[in-house]
């Protein structure tokens, strides 16, 4: 009896030992700086792609339709006095049209700034702010991407996203260097694996798995599309739903393993594309897209896929 | 997203000096809000679908009485109620506010 129990304790042991020391290569080694820079200037390209109407008399997007200008700039909206003051936390100070023009001003600017690379973990983190509270001036303007959105540009301020293609490279602000802490992209990982989890996790409910969810979405046009038709024909509104959710839940174990990684990366761009021609999610698949690539083996410069470095370089 | 839709419903009462009470259309209330709570409330006295903008709109009913207060500036009293249901027809918990318009 008392050997098994020292058997058991020891197995406890060796098991907690184990999961710290991987825990602990999660978070620490190197990667190349490549992977932040190139993240950096797609969520910069998204915030202004989605933020302003700047592409409209060239590419029509989704958003197109209700912006005009800036985005949540109200001085455009001609709103008649009283006006509905209803922000999304309460201690939020009453919000005035010209702030939230200011703001709206201001948020392009840091856009501008994160793209070019000038100062860009400080104009990260403003417009991480700037973003969401001139969003949370008005509750009725929270969506979910744009959620998403702010919070990621808040992460970036977290990653040495200066050290490529940036104005502070050039001005020499920023020095070359070949590795960047691995952390950072860690983090940015699990945040798209958290993202991943929420959304499967909130349709294990029966109204989803059983299609009744995705009947109603139909019937009020929230899906459409020749890929739904075909979809539906196929699978039934119940066979369809339980796939979403599989996907969404199999897409974050497949990008976990570094051996089932780039399948994880096709299937979600795969989920994303298909969403994307079915509902009106905006630059939501973007977004997600800009996330996968983070989980290419980003191979430090100078070393061969094979080398220590690089093979933790890929792995979660 | 779009993982538990479910259908919203709101009412808009003010309750004169004469103590009558009176149905206020949202879209009277249309011109003095943005676009977004525009997109959420206005023509929402039919059922509307929605998700995240529900739960917005449950927390928001005290800041909508205000406003129909100083849109009616002479009422006595504003009553807002939101109803939900689910897509299945079922019914959910919903919300009432009350608020008097002469304390303001």
């Amino acid at each position: 009896m008392h050997l098994s129990m020292a058997r058991f304790s020891s197995a406890i042991a060796c098991a907690t030992d184990s999961a710290r020391s991987y825990w602990a290569q999660v978070w620490t080694g190197s990667v190349t700086p490549w992977p932040f820079a190139v993240f950096r200037i797609g969520v910069a390209s998204v915030v202004l792609l989605r933020t302003t109407d700047l592409v409209a008399p060239w590419i029509s997007m989704e958003h197109h339709g209700f912006v005009v200008g800036l985005d949540h700039d109200s001085s455009r909206e001609h709103l008649v006095g009283p006006r509905l003051w209803s922000p999304l936390w309460a201690w939020l100070p009453s919000g005035f049209v010209g702030v939230e023009h200011i703001l709206a001003v201001l948020r392009t600017a840091l856009a501008l700034l994160l793209l070019v690379g000038f100062r860009p973990r400080a104009a990260a983190i403003s417009l991480g702010i700037v973003g969401y509270v001139l969003m949370a001036f008005d509750r009725y303007r929270y969506l979910h991407h744009l959620h998403f959105l702010w919070i990621t540009c808040a992460l970036i301020a977290l990653t040495p996203c200066a050290e490529r293609l940036s104005v502070d490279r050039w001005l020499g602000w920023t020095r070359r260097e070949k590795l960047a802490p691995r952390w950072p992209l860690q983090v940015l990982r699990f945040q798209l694996v958290i993202a991943y989890v929420a959304a499967a996790v909130g349709k294990l409910n029966s109204a989803w798995l059983d299609g009744t969810v995705l009947v109603a979405l139909e019937r009020e046009g929230l899906v459409r599309g020749w890929l739904w038709t075909l979809l539906r024909d196929a699978s039934g509104y119940a066979g369809a739903a339980v796939m979403v959710c599989a996907l969404e839940l199999l897409v974050p174990v497949l990008l976990i393993s570094k051996r089932s990684r780039l399948i994880g990366i096709a299937a979600g761009i795969g989920l994303h594309a298909a969403i994307s021609s079915m509902m009106v999610v905006f630059t939501f698949g973007v977004q997600m897209a800009l996330y996968l690539m983070l989980f290419l083996p980003w191979v430090p410069e100078g070393l061969r896929a094979n080398d220590t470095v690089a093979k933790h370089a890929g792995s979660l | 997203m779009f993982s538990a839709p479910e259908e919203y419903r709101l009412s808009i009462a003010m309750l004169d000096r004469d103590g009558e009470w009176s149905p206020l259309p949202s879209m009277d209330l249309a011109q003095h809000m943005g676009r977004d709570a525009r997109r959420v409330i206005a023509g929402a006295e039919r059922w509307r679908f929605g998700e995240t903008q529900v739960m917005l709109l449950s927390d928001g009913l005290e800041d909508l009485s205000v406003l129909a207060c100083r849109v009616r500036p002479e009422t006595q009293r504003a009553w807002v109620r939101l109803e939900r249901r689910s897509v299945d027809g079922a019914s959910l918990d919903g919300a009432v506010f009350e608020r008097d318009c002469l304390r303001d």
